[in-house]
């Protein structure tokens, strides 16, 4: 039942998203669990340091393999030049 | 008892009306003012003045500050043919606003000017039928089902998140979906993957994800993609797309999806679930964080929720 509740609203945000409605989860983040029934928000933050959409980004293209990194995750961000 | 001359009357004599060729010279010499149509639907869907804001009468005290939230803007209303403008501007006086005209004529007198006028696509009558609680909420309205039907939207995953989530999205019209999956159907899925039946045990998830959603809402347009995403393949899919909903069950995947779309500046529906938890989140590229701004790199082996 759990993957109901999330994709369902995952829908509702694609939806608002499209026609521009409410507000977007952008910079938050909501958590769902189903035994306690329980409902949190958190606040989520663009990280500066982020390796992709940081300031000063190391990754900037896509990386050869990701199944093979997903293997050995240190591999998943490429080296600093 | 006031008859509905009196009740015209007496709202003429506090609402300034103008004329259609002083609101089309307005409108050539770039005033700052909002036209408001105040019509019935079926009125407005036959044609409108460019840029005209559409709350229908009966909905204006509701809905009009969430349109015009500034008071002293000025608001020049039309109908079709400038009474119920001259009602409804009166209202909005009644409401606080402060520079409110009425449109002499209406809509008929700009037509018979022959100033240009404009019109949404139009919605086929099983459309207007199959929408219409959508239509109830004016805050989707016909426009808003107009931005569903042009959306295009990539579904990564058609298994436990992609089902739900593209049964509702292609129930609420998003007209053109693409949808990613290698897997075939199997039995254990189908305790909660409700894009697929018992009879598609065997098949590609993506032929009978599109079947499942075709049959709910033949609107809908959708390119299925039996493969497994990479590296290789994902730039030429996700430029067909204006957000990507990822429903993927594995690391590899949501790391490629969280790059390639911070790189090709595409906003992420996030979703995932681990046991009993799950998490949403709209991670749209510089305007807030990316999956890697909350884990750089995955979790080792092991420990993969799905
Ligand atoms: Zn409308
Ligand atoms: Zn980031």
């Amino acid at each position: 039942m759990l993957p109901g509740v999330i994709g369902v609203m995952m829908a509702t945000e694609a939806i608002k998203y499209i026609i521009g409605i409410g507000e977007p989860l952008i910079g938050r983040l909501i958590l769902y669990e189903a035994l306690g029934m329980t409902y949190r928000e958190m606040r989520i933050n663009r990280d500066e340091n982020c390796p992709l959409c940081g300031d000063n980004p190391v990754i900037t293209k896509l990386i050869d393999d990701y199944d093979a990194a997903a293997e050995n995750p240190e591999t998943f961000a490429p080296a600093a030049d | 008892m006031k008859s509905y001359r009196q009740i015209v009357e007496e709202a003429k004599t506090e609402i300034p009306e103008v004329t259609v060729d002083e609101i089309k010279s307005e409108q050539e010499k770039d005033s700052d003012f909002v036209l408001l149509d105040v019509r019935d639907e079926d009125e407005y869907r036959a044609g409108y003045i460019a840029n005209a804001v559409h709350v229908t009468r009966g909905m204006l005290e509701f809905s009009v500050e969430n349109y015009i939230p500034d008071r002293d803007q000025k608001v020049v209303v039309y109908c079709a043919a400038g009474l119920r403008s001259l009602l409804a501007a009166k209202s909005l006086r009644e409401m606080g606003y402060t520079d409110t005209v009425s449109l002499a004529g209406g809509y008929r007198d700009w037509t018979a000017a022959g100033f240009p006028t404009e019109q949404d696509k139009p919605m086929s009558h099983e459309q207007l039928d199959r929408y219409s609680r959508h239509f109830m909420l004016t805050e989707v309205g016909e426009q808003g089902q107009a931005k569903l039907l042009d959306a295009k939207v990539l579904m990564v995953g058609a298994g436990g998140l992609g089902s739900p989530a593209g049964v509702y999205l292609g129930a609420a019209g998003v007209g053109h979906m693409g949808i990613i999956d290698s897997d075939v159907v199997e039995l254990s899925n189908l305790q909660r993957q409700i894009l697929h039946r018992t009879e598609s045990v065997g098949t590609p998830k993506v032929q009978s994800a599109t079947t499942t959603i075709k049959s709910l809402n033949p609107d809908i347009d959708i390119t299925p993609y039996n493969l497994r995403l990479t590296a290789d393949n994902v730039e030429e899919i996700f430029s067909e797309y204006d957000l990507i909903v990822d429903g993927c069950d594995n690391f590899a995947t949501r790391f490629l999806v969280n790059d390639a779309a911070v790189l090709m500046n595409k906003p992420i529906v996030h979703g995932s679930i681990f046991q009993f938890e799950g998490q949403v989140s709209l991670f749209k590229p510089h305007e807030g964080p990316c999956y890697r701004c909350m884990y750089p790199t995955p979790p080792p082996p092991g420990l993969v929720p799905s």
